[in-house]
């Protein structure tokens, strides 16, 4: 039989279809599943879903993407769905179009886009570009999903799964605590106890990375207090002063940040970073 | 419930013509890449929801005025706003698009207190994010109390200004110093000091602005203006 994409979707029973593996969706699929219940009720399936032809198989199928729309139809006591087969697809094809459909919904839970993106860069030899360009995925979720799929400890993991807490803090507990994961369980306790804004959560990462030595609980308390910031004031020629201002109009950021960035790359290229 | 006013796309009406199209493309791009702008946000949105009937689509629009989707979107979201804070936008009270966008995250009564709160100056937009953010984590704490604590939590900023100075004696500092007083007030001034040829001037974000105005007026540019107050005879 030769692998290829039907390029209609076709009719398959629902009980010829199985869940694939590389589903990214392990938790959170039978949420506001009413819903989409009633829509596809209503309006029928506006989207089809995706199988595979199992190995060896001839009208057996694995799902690679479309699962809540699965259930919904097993819920509204369906016999078909409507489906397109692609039989040409490797298992990093699955995976890759199962966390494309699956992430960019709120739906989706951060601990399985985590373990799916990390497996993702693992796959494509760490190299974020890669992972970047497939998934759609920005570059810092993508590292922030690996911090977390390798570095957060299986307790953490849980509650990112029960919504207790969000992936963001999960990686600054994480970068504070520079890996130690005992550490980082502690601050993101205390994170939450003691209600942390924007601001305490950054001066946390920031003495996290500056004072390795320092406790969780030191850590929390000194990042409660707000520092003093000093600027220096830099007289600018004319010339530079309108080339700042036209990026500052192109690119909305503030003179301040533009200026931070073109130091940093000036001090890095000539070694002093 | 007051029904807040909100531009609908579908409500456009006709496919514009191409002279509507054309003269659009240049009020959003005169309202969004300039200091000075012809549009306030509200006009900006409206006319971003023409080029998009216009053109048929929001890539379309981006790739013609030069703005990223994320960014029009954060523009659009304007429409969002309470209708308090259209009124300040209307008047042209509020025109940060950053600010507006982050403000529409939040409920109408909380809008107003914080909108309020950013025209008097208290609030940058970075406080506006920091405030949406703690919203969330604290739906049932009154919006005055989160307003307060991120006041309070935020980083002191202070500003320094390097200058080149003759020698000064006790006498000569505390003549100089006066002189900022007047200029910029007393309470900016965190601290002024000098060694050997270079003095160090510490002020806050108020005295910053004081002394860029007065800096303006005189059609000078701040270290210049320091210069001029340090070597005043």
């Amino acid at each position: 039989m030769a692998k290829e994409k039907s390029r209609e979707a076709i009719p398959i029973e629902l009980s010829k279809i199985e869940i694939s593996e590389q589903n990214v969706r392990k938790e959170g699929a039978e949420q506001e599943l009413d819903e989409l219940a009633e829509s596809i009720k209503a309006v029928g399936l506006i989207n089809p879903i995706l199988v595979k032809r199992k190995s060896g198989a001839k009208d057996e199928f694995e799902l690679i993407v479309g699962q809540r729309r699965y259930l919904a139809h097993k819920k509204l006591g369906r016999k078909f769905i409507l489906a397109f087969v692609d039989d040409r697809m490797s298992e990093d094809d699955e995976l890759i179009k199962s966390l494309v459909e699956n992430v960019h919904r709120v739906e989706i839970n951060p601990a399985d886009a985590a373990r799916a993106t990390t497996a993702l860069y693992k796959r494509f030899d760490k190299n974020v570009e890669k992972v970047k360009k497939v998934s759609g995925l920005s570059k810092r979720r993508i590292e922030q999903y690996v911090d977390i799929e390798e570095l957060a400890s299986p307790a953490t993991k849980r509650k990112l799964k029960q919504g207790d807490v969000k992936p963001q803090d999960v990686q600054r507990a994480i970068r504070a605590a520079q890996g130690n994961m005992t550490k980082a369980d502690e601050m993101l306790e205390m994170m939450k106890k003691y209600e942390l804004d924007k601001y305490q959560k950054g001066r946390l990462v920031e003495y996290g990375e500056e004072h390795p030595t320092w406790s969780a609980t030191k850590i929390v308390r000194e990042s409660l207090k707000p520092v003093i910031e000093r600027s220096v004031v830099v007289p600018l020629s004319p010339k530079l002063r309108d080339g700042l201002q036209r990026a500052v109009d192109m690119y909305h950021k503030g003179p301040d940040e533009i200026a931070v960035e073109a130091l940093e790359e000036w001090l890095k290229k000539n070694g002093y970073l | 419930m007051k029904e807040r006013e909100k531009t609908n796309i579908y409500g456009v009406g006709r496919r514009p013509s191409e002279k509507q199209i054309e003269d659009a493309l240049a009020a959003v791009i005169a309202s969004t890449k300039r200091k000075k702008r012809k549009l306030n946000s509200l006009e900006v949105v409206d006319k971003i929801l023409l080029l998009a009937q216009g053109l048929g689509s929001l890539n379309e629009v981006s790739r013609r005025v030069g703005l990223s989707r994320e960014m029009l979107r954060q523009i659009l979201s304007v429409r969002d706003c309470s209708n308090e804070v259209k009124t300040f936008v209307k008047k042209g009270k509020l025109t940060g698009f950053d600010i507006l966008h982050r403000l529409s995250k939040l409920s109408d009564s909380d809008q107003h207190v914080v909108a309020k709160a950013v025209l008097k100056g208290e609030l940058s937009s970075d406080d506006v994010r920091a405030i949406v953010t703690l919203r969330r984590d604290l739906p049932h704490v009154e919006i005055g109390e989160i307003v307060d604590r991120i006041k309070a939590s935020r980083n002191i900023k202070q500003y320094v200004v390097y200058f080149v100075v003759p020698s000064l004696g006790k006498r000569d500092r505390a003549i100089i110093r006066a002189r900022f007083e007047q200029a910029i007030g007393a309470r900016t001034i965190v601290s002024l000091k000098s060694e050997d040829d270079v003095g160090e001037l510490i002020i806050t974000g108020e005295g910053k602005k004081r002394l860029e105005e007065a800096a303006r007026s005189k059609g000078n540019t701040k270290r210049a203006y320091v210069q001029s107050l340090i070597m005043r005879e």
